[in-house]
């Protein structure tokens, strides 16, 4: 789930169920405090990051944005009846 | 500009200098753009709306009906602030992010003593942001630490582009950007919820099985957006 973009990562989010999303959670969360300790070492600008570094980045944004679903004890990885996210454009600008 | 704004003209020195653009999106809307800014132009909705993304992020023991502490009509414009919770149970990953970052929406720090005068204009100790929108189809929600720009721009009758733009502090390591990452993802969830009224409204308002809808006092920066155009529709 190392997705570099944050359009991929929400519909990733949305578009992957329950079980999956709680997996991944729970892999990732007994690290998560490592992973950030790591990354405030290193200079502030997320493009800079050699690949792997950059892949584990990206994972460790994914579980941010995982977060809410596994958090707020819902049963989809989205909310029910709500506005799809990929009627989001994400823009540079 | 000065003219335009009015009083709200130089209110927010440096505030909007101190954050830096975290990501643009744009959304096609079947709906008119008066709903677009409406669902933005009060803030009992919040309650019912977002009982899923943000159960919590207003209101509290002292407030449950999550009544706005300060509205102010400006002119054509307008502006309130959402009362923030204090009572807001903040959630593991919330606080993992709350640790290496600053809180933003759904938890508020409470802190305005860095804030310019027009933000949180009357200092409402459980203050969450504010909400201020600048006729005729301009809003900003405006926090501690962030705000958003919105635009509504009308495509015709019942087709709205919608621009919006997050802004947060700017980040000084990786891990504020995790941070930033976690609540660039809540308040998304946020907005979608409001987004997804708004071509129902459309369809329900255009089959004109409502002649007419009668406004709360909690709406009364509708009754004001409104009341601004038709006076400018006579002047003209």
């Amino acid at each position: 789930m190392a997705l570099p973009t944050e359009r991929e990562r929400a519909v990733k989010r949305v578009e992957t169920e329950i079980g999956r999303l709680r997996s991944f959670h729970d892999a990732v969360r007994p690290r998560i405090h490592d992973i950030i300790r790591y990354f405030n070492q290193l200079p502030n600008d997320p493009y800079a990051l050699a690949p792997p570094q950059r892949a584990l980045y990206d994972l460790a944004e994914m579980f941010m944005e995982a977060a809410a679903p596994i958090d707020l004890g819902w049963s989809l990885g989205d909310i029910e009846d709500t506005f799809p996210t990929a009627r989001f454009e994400f823009l540079k600008i | 500009m000065r003219e335009w704004l009015g009083p709200l003209y130089d209110q927010y020195g440096g505030y909007f200098q101190s954050h830096e653009l975290q990501v643009t999106n744009r959304i096609m809307l079947e709906s008119n753009w008066h709903l677009g800014v409406n669902s933005f132009t009060e803030g009992y909705n919040t309650l019912y709306l977002h009982r899923n993304a943000a159960r919590d992020y207003q209101g509290g023991k002292t407030n449950p009906e999550w009544h706005r502490p300060y509205l102010e009509l400006v002119g054509r414009h307008h502006r309130f602030s959402a009362p923030g919770n204090p009572d807001h149970q903040i959630l593991p990953v919330e606080a993992i992010a709350i640790q290496y970052g600053r809180k933003q929406l759904p938890a508020f720090d409470f802190d305005s003593s860095m804030l310019p005068p027009g933000v949180n204009p009357s200092r409402f100790d459980k203050w969450g942001f504010d909400n201020v929108s600048l006729f005729p189809n301009f809003v900003m929600l405006n926090g501690n630490h962030w705000h958003a720009e919105m635009w509504f721009w009308p495509l015709d009758e019942r087709r709205t582009m919608i621009v919006n733009r997050a802004y947060t502090y700017k980040p000084k390591n990786l891990g504020e950007r995790l941070s930033q990452a976690y609540f660039r993802s809540r308040g998304r969830d946020v907005l979608r919820e409001d987004l997804n009224t708004l071509e129902a409204q459309q369809a329900m308002l255009s089959s004109g099985a409502l002649p007419e809808i009668v406004l709360s006092r909690q709406e009364t920066c509708l009754k004001h957006h409104y009341r601004v155009m038709e006076a400018m529709l006579r002047q003209n």
